[in-house]
């Protein structure tokens, strides 16, 4: 018995460890951020840790942005593109679990309610 | 062609971020978003003109209303004044475009790439420099009085990255986040809501100058899309099957709606190709003719201007237009050539275009701005080219262009700190100036912070 | 009353094609033949009442090889939904949910989230062939729709008449047909009480009707009198003389494109009157004689699309589909207003070339003559060039002088290729023939 068991559970272990750092095998989530005056809302509320494509599109009428940083100590915010009416623009991140702050960095826009958290989950 | 490659990868990023609704490639850190990224763009083929087009921004309407819109305007048209905007893309090296032959600086700063003063046709107006070779059209058209040369346009605090100093002069103020360009801040305010061709592309993208917050502009259709491009398929079977799509919309319907409206759509197509030949390439068959004969190339620039003076001669109602010269003006390496090969095509296009302006009647109505990102560096580099520098060359052609110097030559004895020449002219001025007297519109309200540059005297 | 007419010609390949593309996105390769077997009869019940669904074809991706998440990126909501077009084996199934997502236009440009707009089409799915008051009660309470049509904005203190007048200018009775501005506001007081909760980064969640908010004085609706909520006004439509005439009207337009007989018309009213049950309606309609020897209809892009891609056996494996349907005007989840796409519109010289580009890029993945790709070799011979053309779109029925073009283009392109042209027209004609018959007024219409 423990003799068949081990090869079965190097097997497991074999497939579980196997996902290369490289991307198209590794598993990505994706998140749609809708941008309009005066609000950012997510296509979801938490996703999964590791590669997240994470898409702003711009529904509202004046130019958006989006700013996604860790709520962890220490982190750099990543900004992505400028979005005029009708635009969009993504980039996908690696990211680990924890909760992020987005938000759109023109003038006054935050303050205005454009912002939410993100949920990326182990 | 002499393109850095930096340069010209990040080319290919720019554009394919400029084309929106394709989607959107990742982006280079640093580079300023170009004014238009993000706009809407849908295909639309304007019957009455007979083109294809891609409009940009504007509101959602229909294309049918564009059709109307661009009948009104050319109706109400008149004599609307045009201005064609030209960009050398890379920065072309002024002190070649115009070269102080017989100054020992020069020599001393160039000992290899320094032309001789015996190449060029001497400036009328600045006994110490001379025209390219290259540029002989150019000096001929000087010496009608056609064109104002700005041998030193720049700006303060000049920025040496191509895109972030392209997208300044796009833009028309040296602010990053800038997202329309100067000339589609001018259709917001005078252009109407129906009207793509108000602002034209003679590219397959939006060139970001054109781009506005609210009214529509156009871009010539790229040709896989309205040349019935087939993979697998070229040459006379190409032809052969574009002929075979006119006799599929041949075939009688008897009656019957649905095999109606599907043959209409069919042979209207067909036909409108046979018309939408103005922006291809050389080898098809002109769908109009020119009264002068431009030069023969493999590059759609002369073939553009012809298109485009032809549809000035048709009543289009068109306010400004805007397209790239042919060639590579970023001439990191083995400078001369590549500067030379392109100045030429450019200079004997623009005076085939002129020639043809007159003889249609037309020349009072264009002017023609030609203009690059920066010049280059006074000292030459160790792979005979030129580095990135400041202050460049510009020029205004057309019959009602004054035809003097706007500035002066900034010579080469006091180079700003970073060994570059000096400006000695404000493109924001320039701008200025053409938008007040040739456009007839309010600077102040278009170019941030007009009233601080002074306008040089552009009209006769 | 008088048994609505059913079809009694020849039930063979050339029928049994246009009701595969009237009633779903056309034909894979031998399913015209398969169907035309089972007889008129059998062939629509196989439609009307199809078994369990049997996805036929590989997974969908995106360009860059990702598996579609349609409520998290833009452009997989279309892919999503066009490659259940392409595999599905239950084609009235799901054209009927394009249908009614044509008939309750709803646009994600006013909704704002591809995930709402995900639920509303699975609620279209669902009652795709079932009872049309359900499917009426449950859009009326749908999230997607309530943003669109501002249901939630629709208070009794400030009235909003947005959804009450489409309720039944568009969706239940027509324009002005038995209504008037009265009975859109008492409509719009009667549709009261709808309203969500906003929660940052969610958006708007927890759609509910509150009976707080409703306005319960009393309504007079096309001259009855009650305290109507929004149960009602639905009801009310229902029962209105004039819907069951609208109803199958716009129905029968979806399959037959000249307008039903008087005799035809008060057959179907029917079936329909009293219990609401879209199928017994359907079914009649595609037994109907018009449908088999009336004119041609233009295919809907998406109908296109999905159809070259069965006919090749290609699945879903480019967002291409999204910008090139886009340009035949017919972007999925984005109708250009609430009263949908306008059929008599589909084709012209605009989205011409929307298809042309469609029919290219569903091509590519057969070119041949190319270096890279092992292809089979392209005999000189224009009957053979021909036939593999046909061979490879499934052997569609086209018209005989249509035929006759394509087999004129191949002899003049082959004839006098000599020489090295011997060799290299073949393919040339080969992929030029797909081309032109892919895009030939006979493949645009059905």
């Amino acid at each position: 018995m423990r003799r068949l068991l081990l090869p079965v559970l190097a097997l497991a272990l074999l497939v579980a460890g196997a996902a290369p750092a490289t991307g198209g095998t590794e598993a990505e989530s994706y998140v749609q951020v809708v941008e309009k005056e005066w609000s950012l809302v997510m296509s979801r509320l938490s996703v999964r840790a590791g590669r997240v494509t994470i898409e702003a599109v711009n529904f509202g009428t004046d130019a958006h942005d989006l700013v996604v940083q860790s709520k962890a100590k220490g982190s750099k915010p990543v900004k992505f593109k400028q979005m005029d009416p009708r635009g969009r623009t993504e980039r996908t991140l690696r990211l680990p679990a924890g909760r992020y702050a987005l938000w759109c960095s023109l003038p006054g826009h935050k303050a205005k309610g454009m912002k939410a958290t993100l949920t990326v989950r182990a | 062609m002499g393109c850095c490659n930096e340069h010209s990868r990040a080319e290919l990023v720019r554009r394919g971020i400029a084309e929106a609704g394709r989607g959107l490639p990742s982006i280079e850190a640093g580079m300023p978003t170009p004014a238009g990224t993000g706009l809407s763009r849908r295909s639309f083929v304007a019957q009455s003109v007979g083109l294809a087009l891609a409009v940009y921004g504007g509101s959602a309407l229909r294309p049918q209303v564009f059709d109307e819109g661009i009948a009104a305007a050319a109706a109400a048209n008149g004599s609307q004044k045009v201005l064609l905007s030209v960009f050398l893309d890379g920065g072309a090296d002024s002190l070649s475009l115009l070269f102080p032959g017989e100054d020992p600086d020069y020599l001393a700063l160039r000992p290899r790439l320094a032309l001789p003063a015996s190449s060029g046709t001497p400036f009328a107006e600045d006994s110490r420099l001379y025209w390219h070779p290259s540029l002989q059209p150019l000096a001929q058209l000087h010496s009608e009085g056609k064109v104002s040369v700005m041998p030193g346009i720049g700006y303060d605090h000049p920025n040496q990255s191509h895109f972030t100093s392209r997208h300044f002069w796009e833009v028309g103020a040296a602010d990053e986040r800038l997202a329309t360009g100067w000339l589609g801040r001018y259709l917001d305010r005078v252009g109407s809501s129906d009207n793509p061709l108000q602002g034209l592309s003679l590219d397959w993208s939006l060139q970001p100058s054109l781009a506005t917050a609210k009214m529509p502009v156009a871009a010539i259709d790229a040709p896989d899309r309205y040349d019935f491009w087939a993979r697998g398929v070229w040459g006379d079977v190409h032809e052969r099957m574009i002929a075979t799509i006119g006799r599929l919309g041949a075939l009688p319907t008897h009656g019957d709606p649905g095999l109606r409206q599907a043959t209409d759509a069919t042979r209207q197509s067909s036909q409108l190709y046979r018309q939408l030949t103005p922006f291809r390439g050389k080898d098809d068959k002109k769908g109009f003719s020119s009264p002068v004969a431009y030069p023969e190339s493999d590059d759609r620039f002369p073939n553009r201007l012809a298109g485009l003076a032809a549809m000035l001669a048709a009543g289009m109602p068109l306010r400004v237009v805007a397209m790239s010269a042919p060639g590579g003006y970023d001439t990191h390496d083995d400078q001369a050539n590549d500067l030379a090969e392109g100045l030429k095509l450019t200079a004997d296009s623009l005076l085939a275009f002129q020639r043809d302006l007159e003889a249609r009647g037309l020349a009072d109505r264009v002017l023609v701005h030609v203009w690059s990102e920066f010049g280059r560096r006074a000292k030459e580099n160790g792979s005979n080219g030129t580095d990135h520098g400041a202050a460049g060359t510009g020029f205004l052609i057309g019959s009602r262009a004054k035809g003097q110097l706007i500035g002066e030559f900034p010579g080469l004895k006091q180079l700003d700190d970073d060994g570059n020449l000096r400006a000695t002219a404000d493109y924001r001025g320039l701008y200025s100036a053409i938008l007040e007297d040739w456009l007839g519109a309010d600077a102040e309200a278009i170019i941030p912070g007009a009233r601080k540059f002074k306008r040089p005297a552009i009209l006769k | 009353m008088a048994e609505l007419p059913r079809y009694r010609g020849p039930f063979g390949v050339p029928q049994a094609e246009r009701l595969l593309w009237r009633a779903g996105f056309g034909p894979r390769r031998g399913e015209a033949a398969q169907l035309a077997k089972l007889g008129l009869d059998a062939a629509v019940l196989s439609l009307t009442r199809p078994a369990g669904e049997k996805w036929v074809g590989p997974t969908p991706r995106d360009d860059k090889g990702r598996r579609l998440a349609p409520g998290d990126a833009w452009g997989h909501d279309h892919l999503w939904w066009l490659d259940r077009m392409v595999r599905t084996s239950r084609p009235l199934v799901e054209r009927m949910t394009l249908n009614w997502h044509d008939w309750f236009a709803t646009s994600n440009s006013g909704v704002g989230s591809q995930q709402l707009m995900m639920a509303q089409n699975r609620l279209l799915r669902r009652y795709s062939l079932g009872s049309f008051r359900k499917l009426l009660i449950a859009i009326t309470a749908n999230p997607a729709m309530l943003l669109w049509l501002s249901g939630t904005e629709n208070t009794k203190d400030a009235p909003n008449e947005n959804y009450g007048r489409e309720l039944m200018e568009l969706f239940t009775l027509g324009e002005g047909n038995g209504y008037t501005e009265r009975d859109v506001r008492e409509q719009a007081r009667a549709l009261t009480g709808w309203t969500y909760r906003w929660k940052r980064g969610k958006g708007a969640t927890d759609f509910r009707f509150d009976p707080k908010r409703h306005d319960t004085g009393m309504k007079v609706i096309f001259g009855k009198k009650g305290t109507f909520s929004w149960r009602d006004s639905v009801a009310l439509t229902l029962q209105h003389p004039k819907h069951a005439p609208f109803f199958v009207e716009k129905l029968w337009s979806y399959f037959v494109p000249e307008p039903p007989s008087a005799s035809t018309r008060a057959g179907l009213e029917a079936l329909y009157r009293d219990s609401f049950e879209v199928r017994p309606v359907l079914e009649a309609i595609l037994r109907h004689p018009a449908l088999y020897t009336g004119p041609r209809m233009v295919k809907p892009p998406v109908v296109y699309t999905a159809g070259l891609l069965r006919g090749l056996g290609r699945g879903v494996d480019t967002s291409s589909w999204v910008w090139l349907s886009e340009n035949a005007g017919q972007r999925l989840f984005y109708p250009p207003n609430v009263a949908g796409w306008d059929d008599e519109r589909w084709l012209d010289t605009n989205s011409f070339q929307g298809r042309w580009g469609i029919a290219n890029t569903a091509l590519e993945k057969f070119t041949l003559g190319e270096k890279k790709r092992k292809s089979v070799k392209v005999p000189n011979d224009p009957e053979a060039i021909v036939k593999g053309a046909l061979a490879l779109l499934g052997n569609p029925t086209i018209r005989p002088e249509t035929h006759k073009e394509l087999l004129s283009f191949a002899r003049g392109s082959l004839a006098g290729a000599t020489g090295w042209k011997a060799e290299a027209y073949p393919p040339l004609v080969a992929n030029a023939v797909r081309q032109l018959l892919a895009v030939s007024p006979d493949l645009q219409t059905c």
